[in-house]
């Protein structure tokens, strides 16, 4: 649950302020020593009970408890603190705005504050001078942070994850350490891929070994052109040639995988010559699954490059009978492969960088446990005791004793490294782990390890480790984190953070009707995701305001985008940066992902247009429906009819959906010119579009761009309060509780002052919690404890 | 330093019993009828097998609920794609999951009816922070008598592994919507919607993969020696973490266990090895692209692995609660979830009905299978037990009584089929399943908010 925090620049909150800020310039980011509360909490009786009475009572207290909810029941005022249950409803109502309901009395915002910051200090003991980090639970890889470990610690090619179970998501990601189990098909799948990875990784044995070199199919010149991609090409009766390059003298095998379809009477007729020299020429079976191959053997004298050419000997068929014109007769090429005679293989690059650490050792032994312990700080993030490498090393030495040759010894070693715990899982060490009074700064490992993991979603890389090593790490995190956003890597942060905010992998299962849309198609998708990838990804490399993923006055798209969009003169599939167009506002409003991902397959959702913004944009979601609408169930109740704008203002005119669809519904409205797959329109159900609305806040709009217009004024404070939520949500891999409401308010109020990218992802791990941890346990114990946290990490892990 | 003082402390136990074998299983004894030892053995020396099928966003109950009890009921427009096999099929009534009602939680009836159709617990709101749940009851059973096969147990789901992104429903874990089976309260264990992955699973195709050919024997014998390492650096691991960091190493731990207990098990199946045909079935290579074509291949698998008692016990999520799958080839352009909101409109409700009739057809098509397969004197169906159900009556109301509940399949002559049973109002779902576990040979007390046992099924 996201919490936002009202306070507006109140003592509070300047104290908070004064704990982290300007940080950036100085060294390490530690908690000055608790400044003493100054404010005290209002006194419940005295000033919340009031307020209370005044917009509260009507329905919860004197003896009415509507929903179940009475706010009067408490016998002592310490029975009222202890409450959290019910406080933490309150806050909630009060946060978004549910409560009072809109036909009741309405407290001021100071009123609403000032019951708010109570329940903050005196039920929840949220003291930003003191702010509590908690603690993140410990995370498991999940499937893309595995795979990309993988490829950067063994250097193999290979996604072993795609085949694991899916990764469950919780506060909107699928990073979050309390939802990510382990469950026994998933150990399972680990053992298996460490076997195969390690397998792929180290060569276990120096038999000679046929090579199989496949052709790039890119690089055959003559015949037909169009459609070649890299698994197809279309070969016909103009001789089409390829250079293959053969690496050794001897007999190779050649296989052609291809695919055709019979014209006419006779099969079509393959002939081709390797090095100038015919093969035999074979008619095709006429198989469309690809399934058919072709072999031939050929001898080269020695290596070098060497021609060989295919086309169709019979190229034109006669219809039966002579009658119409003949027709041209071709095949599809898929794979053309060579295989060589065997030959000694070289290492594999992953081999010789996993074993360069046991070069110039003294002995076989020596050399093994040089390679352990670099390989294992590398896949434990952290150094390893010199008793972990024994143990590793003693698993070497068993297969040794089962007949392993030294590589065999050292790849079970690596292989049961990669399946422990501390491969695994990212665990961070701290004194009294069960002690909620315990706080203390992570370990400079494993903010390394927080570092990568959050901005590239794999681990450290050689520089963060020596900064690790050096303890440098906290002294020049402004200079690492600039280096890892311009580091290809941080692409991860676009599809794994923005994937997800934005809901952007939704666009690979979306199903818009294809009756409705016969234009829509994968391309179509594709192009869409890539242009919101392209404006976050530039919002990122060149540090722009986070301000621009509303408020951008650009956007990207190529020649199949465009031609969506109406913008004429771009062609190729290559994206280009243009003017956003006038008929449809910058940013992600004007996105056709946004606006395809929020509709039904048939027709667009004002509704989840408005929800999606409220909840993604804006931070202040709406309350879910109420759970069996009982009208819902009167099958005598009448259909509504008309345009879908009036049916849902029907639907409105219910007060129990009357609150909510208040805030969601106009924003979708202001979205209608735009259809289920974001095409422009000027009709919707043979009537016109009324894109005009009223926010439940007050402002009047007419069309998406005074409704753009607003969020980015007077809503700018909710964006940025959003954008620091979620990034902080993503950045520690664990919700959002009460108490980091100082935290998120830091962030916020920082980007009030410099909304750019960078600066956001600064604050976020410059943060107490990303900075910290305490000890597991009950919040209101951390608060109760009198001296600040302890400025030393647990060093030794 | 991790292991602090250990040095040399090695483990005792360098070898594991069973190894020299690969890790997903070639073929079983069971691939030769009437070979198994099960432990409860009706018809023809068989075991019985119990599967739960899951639908998602209720059903179109006017179409669904036949008008007479008993053996002489007409078929429902839904149902009618079961009327070769009615003989083979109950229409249970009257079941209900009250746990799946908010019950002061507020919104999120599909998260809740999805976590609570097996596990009869009324899930805890939470986005993620305190999942739990209940042992669901497939996994009640496969904790007790999944020893006999070499798959405890199989999740299944005609759903790809690449989950939606964004919240889940109204402030649940996605966790809840999108698992029916459950080990124990936070852990769920996830479906395999990949029929690849499926295939290789039961049948074992890693052996074939040419990249783990070299040194297949060596790397087999070792498991062993890394399985105790690993095992031991979680325990010295977790004696340093905090309360919930330790429940996520007793995750592994278990894991872990139950990894090397199938490799025992592979083992002990390993004997029936040598005589083994191949599946009357090619690897698939994917998920299809059509949706007919998933949902049957995955069905096949299924099948295929109760025939050839690879695993008695199996969960189906045929799609996860509150999907919004269209359904175009039958003419259902709309989302499933966004139209099973029909506010009573006729022509939405017609469509609900549509693929809750295209579900059935789908159902047919796998109870069909079971009866073909041959076992001693009957057929794998008529030793099946197969729940097919939803935890959503009405999906307009959300409303979780009065459920659609199928129950199929002779249970080893222990199941009454072929007719329409009502049973009390609120009758908990759960104790359906006390029944079924009796069957199986499966001690439960209780299962979520059950109150005994269903006499007349």
């Amino acid at each position: 649950m996201l919490l936002r925090f009202h306070i507006r620049l109140s003592i509070l909150a300047a104290l908070c302020f004064a704990t982290l800020g300007g940080a950036k310039e100085t060294t390490a980011p530690l908690p000055a020593k608790a400044a003493p509360a100054t404010a005290e909490p209002a006194d419940f009786a005295r000033e919340v009970q009031p307020v209370m009475e005044t917009y509260c009572f009507k329905c919860h207290g004197n003896g009415k408890k509507k929903g179940g909810l009475a706010l009067d029941k408490w016998a002592s005022p310490d029975a009222v603190v202890q409450d959290q249950k019910t406080w933490k409803h309150v806050l909630e109502a009060l946060r978004t705005g549910e409560m009072p309901p809109d036909d009741e009395k309405q407290p001021s915002l100071d009123d609403r504050e000032k019951i708010m910051a109570w329940i903050d200090r005196a039920v929840f003991a949220v003291d930003p001078a003191n702010p509590d980090p908690g603690r993140v639970t410990i995370r498991r890889l999940n499937r893309a942070e595995y795979n990309n470990t993988i490829r950067d610690l063994v250097g193999v090619e290979f996604r072993p994850a795609d085949d694991f179970p899916a990764d469950d998501s919780g506060y909107g990601f699928d990073n979050i350490g309390d939802v990510l189990s382990l469950p026994p098909v998933l150990f399972e799948r680990y053992l298996a891929a460490a076997e195969k990875v390690i397998s792929l990784a180290i060569l276990n044995d120096h038999k000679l070994r046929p090579e199989k070199i496949e052709v790039d199919l890119f690089k055959i010149t003559g015949g037909p052109k169009a459609g070649t991609t890299a698994q197809a090409r279309r070969i016909d009766d103009n001789e089409a040639s390829v250079p293959v390059e053969l690496p050794v003298p001897g007999e190779y095998q050649l296989k052609l995988s291809l695919e055709s379809v019979k014209v006419g009477a006779e099969p079509t007729k393959l002939e081709w010559k390797f090095n100038g020299q015919p093969l035999r020429s074979a008619d095709l079976a006429g198989r469309k699954d690809a399934k058919e191959a072709l072999t031939a053997t050929v001898r080269v004298e020695k290596a070098g490059t060497y021609p060989l050419m295919l086309r169709v000997a019979n190229p034109l068929a006669q219809p039966e009978k002579d009658q119409g014109r003949p027709v041209a007769r071709n095949f599809t090429v898929r794979q053309i492969i060579f295989t060589s005679p065997p030959q000694p293989v070289k290492a594999p690059a992953s081999q010789l960088r996993i074993f360069a650490p046991g070069r110039g050792q003294p002995t076989l032994e020596a050399s093994a446990r040089a390679i352990l312990a670099s390989f294992g700080q590398s896949a434990f993030r952290r150094p390893l005791a010199p008793t972990e490498v024994e143990r590793f090393f003693w698993i070497g030495k068993q297969a040794e004793k089962k007949g392993a040759n030294f590589e065999q010894a050292v790849q079970t070693a690596l292989t049961a490294m990669l399946v422990s715990p501390h491969f695994l899982f990212r665990g961070e060490l701290q004194t009294e782990p069960d002690n909620p009074k315990s706080a203390s700064p992570i370990s400079e490992w494993a903010l390394a390890s927080r570092l990568s993991y959050f901005l590239w979603s794999t681990m450290p890389d050689d520089a963060l480790y020596a900064e690790a090593q050096r303890g440098t790490l906290r002294k020049n995190l402004t200079a690492q984190v600039k280096r890892m956003l311009a580091d290809p890597k941080a692409g991860e942060l676009v599809e794994n953070f923005a994937g997800q905010w934005l809901q952007l992998r939704n666009l690979k299962v979306v199903q818009p009707d294809a009756k409705t849309f016969p234009q829509w198609d994968r391309a179509l998708a594709t192009a869409m995701e890539r242009e919101t990838e392209m404006l976050f990804q530039t919002i990122m490399r060149e540090d722009r305001s986070v301000l621009d993923f509303i408020g951008a006055d650009y956007t990207f798209v190529n020649e199949r985008l465009a031609r969506h969009y109406r913008i004429a003169g771009v062609e190729g599939e290559a994206f280009v940066k243009v003017e956003a167009p006038k008929d449809r506002p910058g940013g992600i409003l004007g996105h056709g992902s946004f606006l395809t991902l929020t509709s039904n397959p048939t027709r667009t959702s004002p509704v989840k247009r408005g929800k999606y913004v409220l909840e993604n944009l804006l931070g202040t979601p709406p309350p879910p429906p109420p759970p069996q609408v009982p009208d819902l169930d009167d099958k005598n109740r009448k259909e509504l009819t008309g345009t879908l704008r009036q049916r849902m203002e029907q639907h409105r005119a219910d007060p129990t959906c009357a609150g909510c669809h208040a805030r969601m519904d106009p924003i979708g409205f202001g979205l209608q010119q735009f259809d289920a797959i974001g095409a422009r329109r000027e009709r919707e159900d043979d009537a016109p579009i009324d894109s005009a609305g009223v926010l439940a806040s007050g402002e009047a709009f007419n069309g998406p761009a005074e409704l753009r217009a607003i969020l980015l004024a007077k809503k700018r404070p909710d964006f940025l309060r959003c954008c620091s939520e979620k990034m902080l949500t993503y950045g520690l891999g664990r919700g959002l509780e009460f108490y980091d409401r100082p935290a998120i308010e830091k962030i916020a109020r920082s980007l009030e002052k410099t909304p750019n990218f960078f600066n956001l992802i600064f604050e976020v791990v410059n943060s107490v919690p990303f900075q910290m941890r305490r000890g597991e346990g009950d919040h209101r114990k951390f608060s109760e404890r009198k001296e600040a946290a302890s400025a030393k990490p647990v060093s030794a892990e | 330093m991790l292991i602090p003082n250990k040095n040399l402390n090695l483990p005792r136990r360098s070898f594991l019993r069973g190894l020299g074998v690969t890790m997903a299983l070639p073929f079983l004894e069971c691939m030769l009828p009437g070979v198994t030892k099960a432990a409860v053995t009706p018809i023809g020396g068989a075991p019985r097998r119990m599967v739960f099928f899951y639908l998602p966003n209720g059903m179109d109950m006017d179409n669904w609920t036949p008008a007479a009890v008993g053996e002489k009921f007409e078929l429902p427009a839904i149902l009618q794609p079961l009327e070769p096999l009615r003989k083979q099929v109950s229409v249970l009534s009257g079941l209900a999951h009250v746990n799946a009602r908010a019950l002061g939680d507020g919104a999120g009836d599909h998260a809740r009816a999805n976590a609570c159709f097996l596990t009869g617990v009324h899930p805890r709101k939470t986005a993620g922070s305190d999942i739990s749940v209940g042992v669901s009851a497939d996994q009640i059973a496969a904790m007790q008598i999944g020893k006999n096969t070499r798959l405890p147990s199989l999740e299944l789901s005609c759903e790809s592994s690449t989950r939606q992104a964004g919240a889940c429903d109204s402030g649940y874990a996605c966790a809840y919507q999108h698992n029916l089976s459950w080990r124990n309260e936070n852990t769920p264990m996830p479906p395999l919607g990949d029929p690849r992955l499926v295939f290789e699973r039961l049948f074992s195709a890693s052996t074939e993969d040419p990249d783990l050919v070299a040194g297949r024997a060596l790397r087999e014998s070792c498991r062993g020696s890394i399985l105790d390492v690993v095992r031991e650096d979680a325990k010295a691991f977790q004696k340093r973490l905090g309360a919930t960091d330790r429940r996520k190493l007793d995750e592994y731990l278990t894991g872990l266990r139950e990894t090397e207990s199938a490799i025992q098990q592979q083992a002990k199946f390993q004997a029936a090895e040598a005589a083994k045909p191949r599946p009357a079935m090619e690897k698939p290579e994917g998920i299809p692209g059509d949706f007919t074509e998933h949902v049957r291949i995955m069905y096949d698998l299924l099948a295929l692995a109760l025939q050839t008692d690879c695993t008695r016990i199996a969960t189906m999520m045929v799609q996860h609660e509150g999907s919004n799958r269209a359904y175009p080839f039958i003419g259902v352009n709309e989302g499933h979830h966004e139209i099973s909101h029909h506010g009573n409109n006729a022509g939405k409700k017609e469509k609900i009905a549509k693929i809750n009739r295209f579900h059935m057809e789908q159902v047919a098509y796998f109870l069909t299978k079971l009866q073909t397969m041959k076992e001693g004197s009957g057929t794998v169906l008529d030793n099946s037990m197969i729940v097919v159900g939803s935890a959503i009556a009405d999906g307009n109301a959300h409303a979780h009584h009065d459920l659609p509940v199928l129950l199929c399949g002779g249970g080893g002559g222990s199941l009454k089929p072929g007719r329409h049973v009502r049973f009390d109002k609120e009758t908990p779902m759960t104790n359906l399943y006390l029944s079924l576990l009796d069957r199986m040979g499966a001690k439960a007390d209780r299962i979520g908010d059950s109150s005994g046992k269903l006499e007349r099924i």
